[in-house]
């Protein structure tokens, strides 16, 4: 009883936190997103399918993601693996690298990538000279939404590397080996035995990634301004400038995080069966 | 010994600093009343200024100079025109701004939501009736002209105007920021819209054209933050912009002949920029010297010298640096746009842009 107490106060600064910077911003934004004008309405959630942009942007904000999600978790799942079994100083070095590209802001990143693929830069006079491509044709891809595909990329898969990292490390090994010994073939080992240990890790990285990437806006926006249809780039439409409406832009975001929440859930409870 | 250099260095630094301040003591007024208005604001000790992005309109100049003269500070936000409303009518119980800064249109706007009071700064007189409103609830301080900006690297063939930039030859080239967004995106739509045979009740005309750009694929990119960096970074063959980043790439980043400045020949639009007191002001006399500041021949220079057109039409610039401008004939082609009714159609332009150009 007394250590119910004990672990209640231990929690209880974590819940005034989350009560103050998670709870309370979200119940203010949809309380907002209900009124215009003072008044009680759901006009603001009506606009998401009378107005083709908005559905256009959730459309391309989900087709960005899931992109990125799969690329992301496909790529990051043997590299995490090759880099558990590199050993010694390569491990070390590569392990305090990796999540680098986590702390550059998303300005950085837009520019960073610019600088490297941007109509004067470096791989693109490269490849230009090469090939004798026109520049201009050729790094026009960087500022559509299969730009930010790649750019994405560069701070999902760190963030599925580390995922799954810890994952390899806590494997139990001789499972494998008594598998082998029992006269599994590798795709049956591979199926019933390293899968459904790592199994979770897969889930837990790529719900991340395709949460991060449904709701990433420094990036998107230093690299391709407004012009991408994605739904943070029309929240910041809303709050900025001439089409300010706040409403929308609070239904707009609550509409963003209920999409990725319930997508998340549905995927995790699709998949987390197999176990 | 160690510590004595330490010492020495330290006793310098301090003498130094000593012989710095206190800045700002006012030797000759600029006009009456102006060294009693600075000793009240030194009271005060603080400015707040909504919306004066230091890159934006060389406000960086002007907020050094205020500092020279009266030893304020100006701390500064960079907002945007509508956020800036927005936040003041959040604010209005309790005013954290002293001034707000915002695309005109914008002040009629702040005027009609309560959160202005009127002020009349020294030089009042001298701004177009046009361009301020008659209490001084807001008044225009400086004015930008649409034109285009060349990056001659990329660009062989100078379009002379509108109608040029929908050749193929221009194909994934031209850079502009969105009028959703940004008030100059949306002078872009007005300038589109007349050189095109519209105004302001009609402007499909100009939107049709920016969705036919873009539908050729002669569109790059639609920008919103870091368009002046990526112009001098060289990824931008096209830009159409205000001219004052057109000199300042030209003339101060240094491009030189690598950047053409061009008036279009369809015509173009200029867009005044205005500045309000707050109501409520925390720092009423600092607000007040720094809107005087801003109206002084000194303020209005310091516009000018950042390529920026100052309101005050008689300010006379060092011929090096009038000469820089592009000739007066070309200017005339740049028409002023009644925009107490732009401020009421922009919402509705803003969404016929939004599903015309990027709802295909």
């Amino acid at each position: 009883m007394r250590r119910n107490i004990f672990l209640c106060l231990l929690l209880l600064p974590l819940c005034l936190l989350l009560l103050l910077f998670l709870v309370w911003p979200m119940v203010l934004i949809l309380w907002e997103s209900f009124l215009v004008e003072g008044k009680l309405s759901l006009s603001n959630y009506l606009s998401m399918f009378t107005t083709k942009l908005y559905g256009d942007s959730l459309k391309t904000s989900l087709v960005l993601s899931l992109t990125t999600t799969i690329i992301g978790t496909v790529l990051g799942i043997p590299l995490s693996y090759a880099l558990y079994r590199s050993g010694g100083r390569i491990k070390a070095l590569m392990l305090s690298i990796t999540p680098v590209p986590l702390t550059f802001s998303g300005l950085v990143v837009g520019f960073a990538f610019i600088i490297l693929l941007g109509a004067s830069g470096f791989i693109t006079l490269l490849l230009s000279k090469i090939f004798n491509l026109n520049p201009l044709e050729f790094s026009s891809f960087l500022f559509t939404w299969k730009g930010l595909v790649v750019a994405y990329l560069y701070f999902l898969i760190p963030r599925m590397v580390l995922t799954m990292i810890s994952a390899w490390s806590k494997a139990d090994w001789s499972l494998i080996d008594a598998a082998y010994s029992l006269g599994a073939s590798k795709w049956m080992t591979l199926r019933k035995v390293l899968l459904p240990m790592i199994w979770p890790a897969v889930l837990a990285g790529s719900s991340l990634l395709f949460a991060v990437s449904m709701g990433a806006f420094g990036t998107a926006f230093a690299l391709s301004g407004t012009g991408v249809k994605i739904l943070p780039l029309v929240i910041y439409t809303h709050v900025s400038e001439i089409s300010v409406d706040i409403g929308k832009a609070n239904a707009l975001a609550i509409i963003l995080a209920l999409v990725t929440t319930v997508m998340i859930m549905v995927y995790e409870r699709v998949f987390a069966t197999k176990e | 010994m160690k510590w004595v250099k330490v010492l020495t260095v330290m006793a310098i630094l301090f003498g130094m600093f000593c012989l710095m301040g206190p800045a700002g003591a006012i030797e000759q007024e600029m006009y009456p009343g102006e060294k009693k208005l600075h000793e009240a604001a030194l009271k005060e000790g603080a400015l707040y200024s909504y919306d004066t992005g230091p890159t934006w309109a060389n406000w960086q100049g002007l907020f050094d100079a205020f500092k020279q003269r009266y030893g304020i500070e100006v701390t500064w936000n960079d907002l945007g025109s509508g956020a800036t409303v927005v936040r003041l009518e959040k604010e209005k119980n309790n005013p954290q701004a002293d001034t707000a800064y915002y695309f005109m249109p914008f002040g009629a706007l702040a005027k009609e939501r309560g959160v202005t009071q009127p002020l009349k700064p020294i030089n009042f007189d001298k701004i177009p009736n046009l361009l301020k409103d008659p209490e001084g609830h807001w008044f225009s301080i400086h004015k930008g002209t649409v034109v285009f900006v060349i990056n001659k690297n990329y660009v062989k063939d100078t379009p002379k105007g509108w109608k040029d930039l929908l050749d193929p030859k221009y194909s994934k080239s031209i850079v502009y920021l969105d009028p959703r967004t940004a008030g100059i995106g949306y002078a872009i739509v007005i300038a589109t819209s007349y050189a095109m045979g519209g105004n302001l009740d009609n402007m499909d005309p100009g939107i049709d054209y920016l969705a036919q750009l873009q539908k050729v694929g002669n569109v790059r990119m639609i920008e919103k933050t870091t368009e002046y960096d990526k112009f001098i970074k060289g990824e931008i063959p096209i830009w159409i912009t205000y001219d004052w980043n057109a000199y300042r790439a030209k003339y101060i980043a240094g491009l030189g002949d690598a950047v053409d400045i061009v008036i279009p020949i369809e015509g173009t639009i200029t867009s005044p920029y205005a500045i309000s007191m707050v109501k409520g002001a925390p720092h009423p006399n600092a607000a007040k010297l720094w809107l005087n500041f801003i109206m002084s021949e000194e303020g209005q220079g310091i516009f000018a010298k950042g390529f920026v057109r100052p309101i005050l039409s008689d300010i006379k610039l060092p011929p090096d640096l009038a000469n820089k401008f592009l000739p007066a004939s070309d200017y005339r082609r740049a028409m002023d746009v009644d925009w107490v009714k732009a401020q009421q159609v922009q919402e509705k332009a803003a969404k016929l842009w939004g599903n015309k150009v990027l709802g295909e």
